[in-house]
């Protein structure tokens, strides 16, 4: 498996528990889609200190500053899942944020499960989705923007059918723009 | 690919405006987070920007100042005003004052995704539009129209003080002298170039179907017509219809064309709703018209409706040099399309091109060429590979040609055989240069221009 060398790979991390442990499957595609090493560390507490209390949701960007304090080498990606639901101030919810070009990100499994919408649990369905979700905030942490191809892992995801719509993979023009 | 979409995000809640700032970065929008309403109104003034997100609720200078500000000057940059405290009042108040859309906060992220990038395809394609019209406007001029001659030259010259009227045309003249060339130009060089240039050939339709092509019809409106169907009245409004071969239209539908032009409104055939048009009417015809009155065969009152402005097509015999300047033409055409390279015609090929009758005009001309470029072998077109009907040489046909034009083919023949070399020419001639010149100036004769 060829590797990026020049990064110091991406570490996975859950914040609390999430219904269906979707680390590992993350982390291999991660490898596999973007040629990085990955691990995953150990799990870390539930984000309580990021809940709005009047929307119950956990805000997405302070997160993304806690995990930056929690793992301050500045060679590491570090990719955080969670299954509270996320929000950033402006939108109604994110499935997930990254720092564009930073290191940081984190997905939520709170929206990608089909009981969310009112259907039976699907554990299958729910690892596709993370690691579709995984792989697009690690694009965005790796400079990519969204993709016009609706296959593209870097598609914009606004809406479960446009994640359900892609693949877990990069299209040949974003895969051509990731640093090397 | 083309540049990315500048927003302004404006909103003096620091969380709120970069956190926007940055999921719309990620689409791969160019945007610039701005504080506050001041800032905003001093940045549109300095930058170019394509779409403004402002909060409502701002101190000082807020979203609906922004707002209206913004509109006095830069009428058509799209503004989205967002705001927590949605009241009815105010979502009024923004939409009257010309905001583009108003969302509440928390926005749903689908809902502003698809706004924005609607806005950025209406602008591309505003853009793209104007590209095209500008390619339009540089092929707005007589390009397709070739030919120095006087009557061409004066042709041109009414083809382009007429275009910007709306006044009917009638274009006349004989088989394949380019009277559709014409209705082109004409379109082209007139405020509908924009709008559709649809053109009809009424002798090419069956006599019952003229009608149905023309105004349409409705579903069910006869056997057979099993789908609404829009006439060319209708594809051409804004534009021109151009109805060729117009001496050929039945005495019926003679009457329903007047009334359309007398009344820019028409039914659908089956249909009783009347439908509004504002097409200019360019007819054309090969027949003499005037006698077709004269004999009842075309009504009076539509001719003079047809006819505010007739153009007359001089056939191409009258033309003097132009007949080398389109044989040039064709050539060049040909030689392109085929890949044969042939770059001029042998003195006798231009001998025999001037000395022809040219009885189906330049669209013979072009075949004549055509044909040349096929079956000749050599890198010059020689007179044998041009077929032309023997018969129809001037001084076999039935009438005889005025002096004036012998005496101009003369002088073409002449030019041909010495290759425009004028003193050469003046001497076979027996008359001296000066006198040559003064012909040629009368004839509007020329060189044919020379290839690279």
């Amino acid at each position: 498996m060829p590797t990026r060398e020049t990064q110091g790979g991406l570490c996975i991390v859950s914040l609390g528990e999430t219904p269906v442990q979707v680390e590992e499957s993350v982390c291999s595609i991660v490898q596999f889609c973007f040629e990085i090493t990955c691990e995953i560390v150990s799990p870390e507490p539930r984000p309580d200190f990021a809940l709005d209390a009047i929307r119950n949701q956990y805000d997405a960007l302070q997160l993304l500053d806690q995990i930056e304090n929690r793992f301050p080498q500045p060679d590491k990606m570090v990719l955080a899942t969670t299954g509270v639901d996320l929000f950033i101030p402006v939108l109604t919810f994110v499935f997930g944020e990254a720092r564009l070009g930073g290191r940081s990100a984190i997905i939520s499994t709170f929206r990608l499960r089909e009981e969310f919408y009112g259907r039976r649990q699907d554990r299958a369905i729910l690892l596709s989705r993370a690691e579709k979700a995984a792989g697009h905030e690690v694009g965005h942490m790796l400079g990519l923007t969204h993709c016009l191809d609706r296959n593209c892992v870097m598609h914009a995801s606004n809406s479960l059918a446009d994640t359900d719509v892609k693949s877990t993979s990069l299209c040949p023009g974003c895969h051509s723009r990731l640093p090397r | 690919m083309s540049k990315p979409a500048r927003i302004m995000v404006v909103d003096d809640e620091k969380v709120v405006r970069e956190s926007l700032s940055i999921w719309l970065q990620k689409s791969g929008y160019d945007v610039v987070p701005v504080e506050g309403g001041q800032q905003a109104l001093d940045l549109l003034d300095r930058e170019e920007w394509d779409i403004l997100l402002v909060d409502l609720k701002m101190p000082r200078v807020d979203g609906l100042k922004v707002l209206r500000k913004t509109l006095e000057t830069k009428t058509d940059i799209p503004v989205i005003i967002f705001t927590a405290y949605a009241t009815v009042e105010t979502a009024v108040e923004a939409m009257r004052a010309g905001a583009y859309d108003y969302l509440v906060k928390p926005i749903d992220p689908d809902v502003l995704a698809m706004k924005v990038e609607k806005i950025v395809e209406r602008q591309n394609l505003a853009r793209e539009n104007l590209v095209l019209r500008k390619k339009i406007d540089s092929l707005c001029q007589f390009d397709e129209i070739i030919g120095n001659s006087k009557p061409m030259q004066n042709l041109l010259d009414l083809v382009g003080s007429v275009a910007d009227s709306d006044a009917t045309v009638l274009v006349t003249g004989e088989s394949g002298t380019g009277k559709e060339l014409i209705a082109r130009a004409i379109h082209r060089n007139s405020q509908r170039r924009y709008k559709p240039f649809v053109a009809v050939s009424i002798g090419a339709l069956p006599a019952t179907l003229v009608e149905s092509e023309l105004f349409g019809y409705e579903k069910g409106a006869f056997t057979g017509a099993d789908h609404m169907h829009m006439g060319k009245f209708e594809l051409a409004d804004g534009g021109t219809l151009f109805l060729d071969e117009i001496g050929e239209m039945e005495p019926k539908v003679q009457v329903d064309l007047l009334r359309v032009i007398e009344e820019n409104s028409f039914f659908r055939l089956g249909g009783n709703r009347e439908i509004n048009t504002d097409a200019r009417v360019i007819s054309a015809t090969n027949r003499n018209l005037k006698k077709d009155v004269e004999e009842g065969i075309f009504r009076e009152d539509l001719f003079y409706r047809l006819n505010v402005i007739e153009i007359h097509l001089p056939p191409l015999r009258e033309r003097g040099a132009d007949i080398i300047l389109l044989a040039e033409h064709f050539l060049k055409k040909y030689s392109a399309k085929s890949g044969r390279k042939k770059e001029e015609f042998s003195p006798k090929a231009i001998d025999r091109l001037t000395s022809y009758n040219w009885p189906g005009n330049v669209r013979e001309l072009e075949n004549a060429i055509e044909r040349a470029m096929v079956v000749g072998k050599k890198p010059q077109v020689q007179a044998g590979d041009l077929w032309l009907d023997k018969s129809r040489t001037p001084f076999t046909e039935k009438g005889f040609v005025s002096l004036k034009d012998a005496e101009k083919r003369h002088l073409l023949q002449v030019l041909g055989e010495t290759g425009w070399n004028v003193t050469r020419a003046a001497q076979i001639l027996k008359i001296d240069r000066a006198t040559l010149y003064n012909k040629l100036k009368l004839y509007g004769l020329s060189r044919p221009k020379k290839r690279s």
